[in-house]
């Protein structure tokens, strides 16, 4: 969804300290009770931290396609059937809109609305490769870092060839519009030979593997070291240290 | 310690070989059915396919991966369902070791079974994290139906396990069908070969 340019002091962060910063923006937001405090946590932090980052554009963007479409459902739905509706908020016709579901679809749209920000920040600026690749020297097993990237590469060029066997089959007449049932028709000779080359392709894939000493326990040095600034442990700690404050004023207070 | 090593036995090369293309074959299928407007997801055959042939550490771990890939390269609502996810693979293998994977109605009702661990994880998640109405399908049937007069919980309930239940048995069907057609040579290199042939 983003395209993560080189640019910017966001891009050169390590990956970790940007993901401790997301899901601590997430966890908060889910913590704190107050909708108006999150939305705070948005307007001082996430944002201003998006436009010192240069990204504010892809990340709004990424918000207007994702949580504006589910906002707006979230606040018909609840606002017309929220159960403990009291006050009337808004009638039009034989409609009326309760305050207690709008203040409710309101708290769930800025969660999503952190969730999908916050996650933009570490998407925006950080090469999904780079990602996997920090994870892997703060600890996560090479089998796993593995799985990880290779996914992560594979899977931009398998959506391309799913879009190009659909269209080879159509050219060959099958028909993918129409009735449901037809649509429903179409979708075993696309998926078949993609699942049955995947099968083919791990036995070689895995061969491959083996030759390169895949699984032999030593510790793989890697091309690029990934910077790690003490002032960026420090970050990750401050991050740790107030999602537990959160948790303990939630449960206690 | 029997369980530990019986988990290594299942981590073998070719199933890491297997589980990143697993993966993506979960979201470029996915993909592909919503370009066709079906309504159904099919983005799970990758995870059940693992589970079925690799166990179920190697279907759960799957599942989780899906998610964490899904959420960093498509849209980062993928995150809040890798535990479903993560259950899909999970119960698949489980059935797959007990045999439900060696006729086609046994694995039609593994879908069944496998639908009502989703529902059982993914309700509390819809509810949680998305107050109950998702932006998909699921969360159009679970709008119509607090629209007719039911709880939030039961059309929670009911919207996930109708959207589910014909997904999570085509899926399996789909599955069984493959490996059946497949030579035993190949399958002979996947650690739980023995569930399907």
């Amino acid at each position: 969804m983003f395209d993560a340019a080189p640019g910017g002091w966001l891009y050169h962060l390590n990956p970790l300290t940007k993901l401790s910063v997301s899901l601590a923006f997430i966890l908060l937001a889910f913590l704190l009770p107050s909708p108006l405090v999150s939305l705070g946590l948005f307007c001082l932090a996430i944002l201003p931290l998006s436009l010192w980052g240069g990204i504010t554009l892809p990340m709004l963007n990424a918000c207007l396609r994702l949580v504006a479409p589910a906002a707006g459902v979230l606040l018909v739905v609840q606002g017309l059937f929220y159960p403990g509706g009291q006050t009337a908020a808004l009638r039009a016709g034989p409609l009326v809109f309760w305050q207690e579901g709008l203040a409710y679809a309101g708290l769930i749209s800025v969660r999503l609305l952190i969730m999908v920000s916050a996650f933009s920040i570490l998407l925006a600026t950080t090469p999904p490769a780079k990602l996997a690749m920090a994870l892997q020297q703060a600890g996560l097993p090479a089998t796993f870092a593995y799985v990880l990237a290779a996914a992560l590469q594979l899977l931009p060029e398998a959506r391309q060839r799913a879009l190009v066997i659909l269209k080879a089959q159509r050219a060959r007449g099958l028909r993918v519009s129409g009735s449901l049932l037809a649509r429903a028709r179409a979708v075993l000779p696309l998926v078949v030979p993609m699942i049955s080359s995947t099968l083919v392709m791990a036995e070689e894939r895995a061969v491959a593997l083996e030759l390169r000493a895949f699984r032999s326990g030593v510790k793989p040095t890697t091309y690029y070291e990934i910077e790690d600034a003490g002032v960026e442990r420090t970050v990750r700690w401050l991050c740790g240290l107030l999602v537990l404050a959160a948790g303990i004023y939630r449960l206690w207070l | 310690m029997k369980l530990l090593n019986s988990i290594k036995k299942d981590f073998n090369t070719v199933t890491f070989a297997l589980i990143p293309l697993a993966i993506v074959i979960n979201l470029a299928i996915g993909y592909l059915v919503s370009v066709l407007a079906l309504p159904i997801f099919l983005d799970s055959i990758g995870t059940v396919l693992v589970a079925v042939i690799c166990g179920p550490w190697a279907g759960l771990a799957t599942g989780l991966l899906s998610n964490a890939v899904g959420g960093i390269l498509l849209d980062p609502f993928f995150f809040p369902f890798a535990p479903v996810a993560a259950v899909i693979g999970f119960v698949a293998g489980w059935l797959a070791t007990a045999g439900f994977f060696r006729s086609w109605w046994k694995a039609a009702l593994a879908g069944v079974i496998i639908t009502v661990g989703v529902v059982i994880v993914a309700a509390p998640i819809r509810l949680i994290v998305f107050g109950g109405i998702t932006p998909n399908s699921v969360g159009a049937i679970t709008s119509l139906l607090v629209a007719s007069g039911q709880s939030l919980i039961s059309s929670v309930l009911t919207a996930t396990t109708l959207s589910n239940v014909v997904d999570k048995v085509v899926t399996a069907l789909v599955v069984f069908g493959i490996l059946k057609g497949f030579p035993r040579r190949t399958l002979g290199r996947f650690p739980r070969s023995e569930n399907v042939i």
